[in-house]
């Protein structure tokens, strides 16, 4: 029997996992947390952009249809240890409950990303002034009740959202676009309106990037039915004055220099190369891209081609990307990984 | 590049001519200059960080559009009078997320509009003839014996005490070229010898004279009493 791996269990792992064992493939799904699911999990993601579906339902039919497949076998809680490469694949070590190593014809890295770390730019004031919180802290307090100031507890009259946090910017060394935080911010402006109908709600941005069909139906509605101000202007600092967070800068196309206090601001914060990427490229043998993301070696032909015979990547693990887009490499990498198993038999 | 260059290129030649043009040329050939500015996304967060945003018509934000818009004529305006506002903190320089360094492009326009005697140098430096003329004499910027309450109206209640008893207190200190109070450290008459020399070669007397003559006269005695002074010295 054909023994694949796949590394990491969120959307792109998932979903790569259930197409690989409905070929008949059997599958080791290799996940370090002890939950699958992923960021959607880790966050509690009640709302998906960008069709505004439902986090958990979605999560649910993809965790049980690998958890319900018998030919995947899950080991989570579990790490990569030594990698050997054989005649006909991988001699994989998995660190874990269970440490063992497994025989592997092919592997697909579907290892995701990290959020952006807002300690890193002091200027935004995270972890010193509380009501200071990321994007994924904001889905995290939308999923166990009300939105609420975390240095009160109190009800928000005014939200501001700012992007770009970790993202575009030289000075914390990431001088890629994060892609989805534009239209999540969106999305999320969207549903905090809903709960707070007097609230005023400020964006903060330097281009928006609702992409596609994103644009009216979240950048516009965002606008046209939750009453979100866009401000075009990068936040230089925020301060906190009588308990409250102030935000200093330009608005560089209407009112000049600003200092707005906000009862709760949220910082939109970036996605970056997932923490075990530089170490699982040197243990699979397959090249980086310059901002740290596994390489896409041949994009035009198939997203999933690393520069490595038999290692595949899916999902956020090669650069920012959307949970629909995440799904859709799993399922382009379990394609990938068939024709190359294909051809090997053939060839 | 050629090790000898300095990294502004001032020519002696130069000192007054003030066409837009060559006043860009010369801000653009500095060497710095690629390295202050990349682009700009236009994201406002220098401006939102400046001191002087909040309070003057200047944003560093402008600055950089303006240099990159390659407007001769809309430059030479700004060094009029725009650039002096930049109190060169260089928060800007901290924040902006392409590294650009607003805050040192305008180090760059303000040396080429002091380099070239633009007006605006004239009127905007007159409050500071006191450092020139110390930072002419002896290389010394700012002396003890300069800091007294009358120059600095804003100072706090604790401070004005540090400027009694200066010779005292400047005896307290340990090393010795610091026991002085009328420069920053004690400067042989070799060295400012040595440093009139760079002065001429430089063109910076040239410059002097060209944008403030009555500190020149002035500049011109000192250099020729210390020069005799130090020849006679080394000739005996």
């Amino acid at each position: 029997m054909t023994n694949v791996m796949v590394v990491g269990g969120g959307p792109a792992g998932l979903r790569a996992a259930e197409s690989l064992a409905r070929f008949g493939l059997e599958v080791t799904l290799v996940e370090q947390e002890s939950y699958l699911g992923g960021a959607v999990a880790r966050h509690r993601y009640q709302v998906l952009m960008p069709h505004f579906d439902s986090g958990p339902a979605v999560l649910d039919r993809m965790v049980s249809a690998v958890a319900e497949n018998p030919r995947i076998h899950i080991r989570t809680g579990s790490r990569i240890g030594q990698v050997e490469e054989t005649d006909d694949g991988f001699q994989v070590e998995i660190l874990g409950r269970e440490t063992g190593v497994e025989s592997v014809r092919a592997v697909v890295l579907a290892t995701g990303f990290t959020h952006f770390d807002p300690r890193r730019d002091t200027k935004y004031g995270y972890g010193l002034f509380p009501d200071v919180i990321t994007g994924a802290e904001l889905e995290e307090m939308m999923a166990s009740g009300p939105v609420t100031r975390p240095s009160t507890g109190e009800v928000p009259k005014s939200v501001a959202f700012i992007y770009c946090v970790g993202s575009r910017d030289r000075q914390v060394g990431n001088t890629y676009c994060s892609r989805v935080c534009c239209a999540v911010s969106a999305k999320q402006g969207i549903e905090v309106r809903e709960q707070l109908p007097g609230a005023r709600l400020v964006m903060f941005y330097m281009d928006v990037r609702t992409y596609g069909l994103w644009e009216d139906e979240l950048y516009w509605r965002a606008q046209e039915d939750a009453g979100v101000v866009y401000v075009k202007g990068r936040v230089a600092e925020i301060t906190q004055r009588d308990g409250r967070p102030v935000l200093k800068g330009e608005d560089t196309l209407v009112r000049g220099p600003f200092e707005w206090e906000f009862d709760l601001v949220v910082l939109a914060a970036g996605m970056e190369p997932g923490e075990a990427t530089a170490e699982l490229a040197a243990q699979f043998g397959i090249e980086r891209e310059p901002h740290g993301f596994f390489q896409q070696t041949r994009p035009m032909e198939n997203a999933s081609v690393t520069s490595h015979p038999g290692v595949f990547v899916a999902g956020a693990a090669s650069g920012p990307k959307t949970i629909e887009d995440s799904v859709m490499e799993g399922e382009v990498a379990a394609m990938a990984v068939l024709r190359y198993l294909d051809s090997k038999v053939t060839v | 590049m050629n090790p000898t260059e300095t990294h502004l290129k001032l020519d002696p030649d130069e000192v007054g001519i003030q066409d837009a043009e060559s006043l860009l040329h010369a801000i653009q050939s500095d060497v710095r200059y690629h390295e202050a500015i990349h682009g700009c996304l236009n994201c406002g967060v220098c401006s939102g960080s400046c001191p002087s945003h909040r309070f003057f018509d200047y944003s560093p934000r402008i600055v950089v559009q303006t240099l990159l818009s390659g407007d001769a004529e809309a430059v030479k305006g700004m060094m009029d009078e725009y650039i002096w506002a930049c109190a060169q903190c260089y928060t800007c320089a901290m924040r902006c997320p392409l590294h650009n360094s607003p805050g040192g492009l305008v180090m760059i326009m303000r040396e080429v509009a002091v380099w070239r005697g633009m007006e605006a140098v004239h009127r905007l430096l007159k409050p500071y003839g006191r450092v020139l003329l110390k930072v002419l004499s002896i290389g010394n910027q700012l002396t003890p014996d300069m800091i007294q309450p009358d120059f600095f109206p804003d100072w706090g209640p604790k401070i004005p005490w540090s400027s009694t008893d200066l010779a005292i207190k400047r005896q307290a200190i340990p090393v010795y070229t610091l026991q002085v109070t009328n420069s920053a450290w004690r400067v042989s008459p070799e060295t400012s010898y040595e440093l009139y020399t760079i002065y001429e070669e430089t063109g910076v007397f040239r410059l002097i004279e060209q944008i403030d003559p009555n500190l020149y006269e002035v500049v011109a005695d000192m250099v020729e009493e210390l020069r005799e002074s130090v020849e006679e010295a080394r000739a005996r």
